[in-house]
């Protein structure tokens, strides 16, 4: 019995020295491999509201311009707070200079594209009533501030569209900043179409609050959307 | 010949009353509607086609003229492959991610109303028009001005603040678009162009010297260059009111 047991460890240890004498052979044997994956450029988005000094509201007058004003919520330093207008009367335009400026850096050779979207209409919170955002809201090309923003309350600009995306927290919440989500299937014209990786863009908004719109506090977030090309 | 004098001075006068009186004329309302134009390029030198056989439901077929019958064969069958997307193993099309940021901004106003909004007024702030370049297109009573008083002369001018520009700098002309503005039923026999603000001296257009309550329909024809880029471009037609 004793004899079997020590040949059955002789056939066990035979067995590992043979095993690991023939494993680092199988380990050199070598092929080929594709891996294949996709990598998703680095993107950088910066939002500054009031980036100049003398950002504000005038409202639209041809010749001389008034001095820009704004409301409580705006600031009270430059980069900071909300697009304030302040108090406005209906039935006429308002220019807010110096409104936001967009910063986009990336490594995408391709470029980007910018949406700017409002999340939802321009809600009274006194009444609950909304006046339709494309005909209310708009965006004008602006400067850095050097040279000087030469916009009126008369330049002509272009309209927010209320998105059709799905908006998180819903609509109307003042307090919180919504979110996007477009699925993948963003709004057919950007607002910025860029070919180089990186990119500043600067712009006043414009309010043509309507002649017959109610009384009270009124908002809208703008949502601003950078996608890689 | 004194009496003369007094009578050749009230006669003056009386001619003169209504030039004065216009001249006096001040500014009490002033209005701007943002006219968009989405431009597509004009393809140049293109021949429409003629119309399908909308009995074989075909839109458009190539031959291949002077080829053997075999390949001709075989490229009339390939004309009538469908190609569609390859789905992916969920069953949807493949979609890559994309690396997208959002970044949201508040807009806020505190608005009160105005007694003197309606004295002149338009039933749009904003209008767009898509136009191909190259091609007059006319749009029938885009927008409507409306004048509500009941002072008994008043002067109602308009214009264009510039020129129609994409945001970049890109820009045609605003002479370019015409207006057909008219008060009742029938337009005008033709449209005008609108005189460009910027571009004439900061001068405004009579567009009508009235009383009374006034709605006058827009019609707008757009005839931009040939050579214009595709893009949205935008002008404000801007309407004044002096009395």
């Amino acid at each position: 019995m004793k004899r079997f047991v020590k040949g059955l460890m002789g056939v066990a240890f035979a067995g590992i020295a043979a095993y690991a004498a023939l494993a680092p052979a199988a380990a050199q044997n070598t092929g080929t491999t594709k891996v294949k994956w996709n990598s998703l450029p680095v993107l950088s988005f910066t939002l500054t509201p009031n980036y100049y000094t003398g950002f504000g509201q005038v409202k639209a007058v041809f010749g001389t311009q008034p001095t820009p004003t704004h409301g409580p919520n705006a600031g009270p330093g430059v980069g900071q707070g909300d697009i304030d207008f302040g108090n406005l009367l209906a039935g006429t335009t308002y220019l807010y200079k110096y409104a936001v400026h967009l910063n986009v850096t990336s490594n995408d050779s391709n470029g980007f594209e910018v949406y700017g979207e409002g999340a939802a209409a321009f809600y009274n919170q006194t009444d609950a009533s909304s006046q339709p955002l494309n005909s209310t809201l708009f965006y004008v090309t602006s400067t850095s501030g050097t040279p000087a923003d030469p916009n009126t309350g008369f330049s002509a600009g272009l309209p927010f569209q209320q998105t059709g995306g799905i908006v998180t927290p819903a609509q109307p919440n003042y307090a919180v900043a919504p979110s996007i989500n477009y699925g993948g299937v963003y709004p057919s014209v950007p607002i910025v179409n860029n070919a180089s990786p990186s990119g500043d863009f600067y712009y006043d908004y414009l309010l043509k609050v309507p002649p017959l719109a109610t009384q009270g506090q009124y908002f809208v977030w703008i949502v601003y959307t950078v996608v890689a090309k | 010949m004194k009496r003369t004098r007094i009578v050749l001075a009230l006669f003056a006068a009386l001619v003169a009353l209504p030039l004065i009186a216009e001249a006096i004329q001040i500014q009490r309302a002033q209005i701007g509607i943002t006219i968009i134009v989405n431009a597509t390029p004009n393809p140049l030198g293109f021949l429409p086609h003629p119309p399908a056989d909308s009995a074989s439901g075909i839109v458009a077929r190539a031959t291949l003229e002077g080829a053997p019958k075999p390949i001709e064969e075989a490229f009339e069958r390939a004309q009538q492959l469908h190609f569609v997307a390859q789905p992916s193993a969920l069953g949807g099309p493949q979609v890559i991610a994309q690396a997208a940021k959002q970044g949201a901004v508040r807009v806020e106003a505190s608005i009160a109303p105005n007694p003197t909004a309606t004295l002149l007024y338009s039933d749009q702030s904003a209008v767009v028009l898509n136009a191909e370049a190259g091609i007059a297109t006319h749009f029938t009573c885009v927008y409507h001005v409306t004048v509500d008083t009941t002072i008994s002369s008043w002067t109602l001018k308009h214009g264009l603040d510039a020129d129609f520009n994409n945001g970049s700098g890109v820009t045609f002309p605003g002479i370019d678009v015409g207006n057909n503005s008219y008060a009742g039923a029938t337009p005008n026999p033709t449209a005008t162009p609108f005189t460009v603000y910027a571009d004439n001296g900061g001068t405004w257009y009579v567009l009508a010297a009235s009383s009374g309550a006034k709605t006058y329909c827009v019609d707008i024809v757009v005839d931009m260059p040939i050579t214009t880029a595709q893009g949205t471009y935008s002008s404000n037609a801007i309407y004044t009111l002096y009395y």
